[in-house]
């Protein structure tokens, strides 16, 4: 099977994206970049499914009347890895809104977004 | 009628009835009523299903319809593939949906008369949790699962935020921080399978790389086997997420803490017998999920004996017997998978009984510390005995349900010729026993404390009906194994068609 | 001071926050006691299992076990403390279970 120079740059910026957002998950300390982290994490993964339905001069997948069937499935691009992405990115979209929101009430409760002081351990609180 | 109809209606009606109840949030009487009828009807429609599948669009296989005259090259392979998103309902998930619907009536029963106004937005987030868990079990499309298991997640912050306990926003926003590192590598195995299949339905995938047997050693499908077993140890709890979903069983108000661990024991026979069906034939799949789930066993009936928060307790005693579960998918043989489904079957009523049980308490004296109850038997005597037969079952004391799955897993180990396992799975059962009366010596049979004040007076009838019926499904089942086992069977042996097998070594 | 005295006295430190006024009740001892024998002889069996590997690795690693149980009791204790809720102790063991099943796959096919 041959790979495409356009999918295999796509998979190395996927796996970028993924090791970026993994490791900004880890080591940063604010809960927004955290946040912002996660978004990578999910942007590189969805940027890998999307680069599986890549074809070299393909067509979308929409059968027009002027077109022959056996012409159309040669030359068509895969359709099911963007329906899947575009699941897959309202889904991130949704959790990030809820995150969101959460970090917002927090900031109010805490007065500092330190994941360090508000997401430590509250047996510790309870002095 | 065409009774098939109710397979997709089986999802279709609790995520309707969620969305229109959050609609009427604030009109008490029309909310009571519409969840009241759509709660009864959770358990009536998987009875009244018919076996079979359910193709979404009507997009059947090819080789059943007659379009296969006009695509060329079309081979006898390629026709048998499904081409919509396909529900598959028989035996066993008609079980484990009636189970399901059991549990799902209970909490918005007891949610009802718990509150003193009734909350729609909370019913939204307890039915479409149950819609959710529904889907998980009927759908044989990996996609469509991790679509449900991520609505799922986002439904199990809502439950932990709206109890209104200490902590729980920070509970919450630790749990989606770690569903945002989990979340997104469970779909990485799945483009994984996508891109090394070009399916994303289950039996379609099972049958690509079976038929070539050269490509199960890629090492991209044994890369999927690692992100897609990752993404079952966050949805179903097992260790490193355990902690996590403890905190967030204890965060929740006692009904929501009932649907929150059905969810993890769903997920976990849902996602492990897909990890099952697909990559069953590596041994080294096997293996990891079986040292995973003993490790579970270990660490949560262990930490169990430590907690001081009796929903902690009972937190860590579901985690470890979700190891139970896991074990039995591990061991591979359709015997160990009937024997883990059942176990999971168990798992739902057992532990619901026990966190309605224990809810009891905190809706009579508004504390969950064990160390502030004590002396509450005259109080409240036949709610204790309820608890006390509850804990009997969970630890496998026969005649309840749980010594008869507890015994088919000892059996399945030693034919197998792993009798450590059936030891350590007879010893942690013991363990369960001793965690159980430890807690409820402290709550129920040692003095009273002079500072606890018992804040309402009577238990609601319907929390203590619900109990009820937990204890009577738990006896009859305990005492006639076989009105479910022969149909978990059929699940598991659809799950286990014979494949050839890769060892480890 | 004797071993039952050496054991209530890390339970102190762990459990209360005020280790030379702290309380710590008699079914608390007994249960972190017994929950710390659990350990020990379930870890010790489920290790029995190496001897589909190797029967030689089996022995090995259940002396090495035996022997640090023996110096590192009570084990109860400091799982309690690893078992805490804080943010940072449980990512750090999801990346490092991402990466050991990463490892064992990579290494299973080969």
């Amino acid at each position: 099977m041959q790979i495409e120079l356009v999918q295999l740059g796509a998979l190395m910026t996927s796996a970028l994206l993924m090791i970026i957002g993994l490791v900004a998950v880890v080591y940063l300390d604010n809960i927004l970049k955290k946040i912002i982290a996660l978004a990578f994490l999910g942007d590189g993964v969805n940027l890998l499914l999307i680069s599986l339905g890549y074809k070299a001069g393909g067509i979308p997948y929409i059968l027009l009347p002027d077109m022959t069937i056996t012409s159309f499935l040669q030359n068509s691009a895969y359709p099911l890895p963007f329906a899947l992405v575009l699941t897959s990115i309202v889904i991130g979209a949704s959790t990030l809104a809820v995150m969101l929101g959460l970090a917002i009430v927090l900031y109010k409760r805490h007065g500092t977004l330190n994941s360090s002081e508000i997401l430590n351990d509250p047996r510790v609180e309870e002095e | 009628m065409d009774m098939s109809l109710f397979i997709p209606l089986m999802v279709i009606v609790p995520l309707t009835c969620a969305i229109f109840l959050n609609l009427i949030h604030g009109f008490d009487k029309l909310t009571k009523l519409v969840s009241v009828i759509v709660a009864i009807a959770l358990p009536i429609m998987p009875l009244c299903a018919a076996y079979g599948f359910h193709y979404f669009g009507g997009y059947q296989p090819i080789a059943t319809n007659n379009l296969g005259a006009i695509i060329p090259n079309l081979t006898a392979q390629l026709a048998a593939f499904h081409p919509a998103i396909t529900y598959a309902f028989g035996q066993g998930q008609q079980v484990l949906i009636f189970l399901l619907g059991i549990v799902g009536m209970s909490a918005v029963f007891t949610s009802i008369v718990e509150t003193k106004k009734v909350s729609g937005v909370y019913l939204y987030l307890l039915f479409m949790l149950t819609a959710a868990m529904s889907a998980l079990i009927l759908t044989d499309d990996i996609f469509n699962l991790y679509v449900f298991f991520e609505i799922a997640a986002l439904v199990q912050v809502g439950i932990v935020l709206v109890s209104r306990i200490k902590n729980n926003y920070e509970t919450a926003l630790k749990y989606m921080i770690l569903g945002g590192i989990a979340g997104p590598f469970l779909l990485l195995g799945i483009a994984f399978l996508l891109g090394i299949t070009g399916n994303v339905n289950i039996t379609d995938i099972v049958t690509v790389l079976h038929s070539n047997l050269n490509n199960m050693l890629n090492p991209v499908i044994y890369l999927s086997c690692a992100m897609i077993i990752f993404g079952w140890l966050y949805a179903s709890g097992l260790p490193p997420f355990n902690a996590i979903k403890s905190d967030v069983y204890s965060k929740g108000l006692p009904n929501g803490a009932m649907l929150l661990q059905s969810f993890s024991v769903v997920s976990c026979i849902a996602i492990g017998m897909v990890i099952l069906r697909i990559f069953g034939i590596l041994e080294l799949s096997r293996t990891v999920i079986l040292a995973i789930s003993v490790i579970a066993m270990i660490l949560g009936i262990c930490m169990a004996m430590v907690q001081t928060d009796f929903k902690r307790v009972i937190a860590y005693l579901a985690v470890g017997e979700l190891g139970y579960i896991g074990v039995g998918i591990g061991l591979g043989t359709i015997y160990s998978l009937t024997a883990g489904l059942f176990q999971a079957a168990n798992e739902l009523i057992i532990t619901s009984f026990l966190f309605i049980g224990f809810g009891t308490i905190l809706y009579k004296t508004k504390t969950s510390d064990i160390k502030k109850l004590g002396g509450l038997l005259p109080k409240m005597p036949f709610a204790g005995l309820l608890v006390i037969l509850a804990g009997f079952a969970m630890s496998g004391v026969p005649p309840f349900n749980a010594f008869q799955s507890k015994f088919m897993l000892c059996q399945a180990a030693l034919t197998q010729g792993i009798p450590e396992l059936a030891v350590l799975m007879i010893i942690l059962s013991i363990v369960t026993f001793l965690a159980f009366l430890k807690i409820f010596y402290m709550v129920f049979l040692r003095p009273m404390p002079d500072d606890l004040e018992i804040v309402e007076n009577k238990v609601p009838k319907t929390t203590i009906g619900v109990m009820v019926l937990f204890l009577i499904i738990c006896l009859a089942v305990g005492i006639a194994p076989d009105l479910i086992v022969g149909r978990l069977g059929a699940l598991a042996t659809h799950v286990l068609a014979t494949t050839p097998l890769i060892p480890f070594l | 001071m004797n071993m039952y005295d050496q054991f209530v006295e890390k339970l102190k430190n762990t459990f209360t926050h005020d280790a030379e006024s702290g309380i710590v009740s008699g079914v608390e001892t007994s249960s972190l006691l017994a929950a710390e024998l659990v350990l020990m002889a379930s870890v010790i069996i489920a290790a029995m299992t190496i001897r589909f590997v190797s029967p030689y690795l089996m022995l090995i690693v259940v002396v090495a076990l035996l022997l640090l149980f023996t110096y590192t009791t009570p084990l109860m204790t400091k799982l309690y403390k690893e078992h805490s809720d804080s943010l940072s102790n449980m990512t750090f063991y999801v990346v490092m279970t991402l990466a050991i099943l990463a490892i064992i796959f990579y290494w299973g096919q080969l």
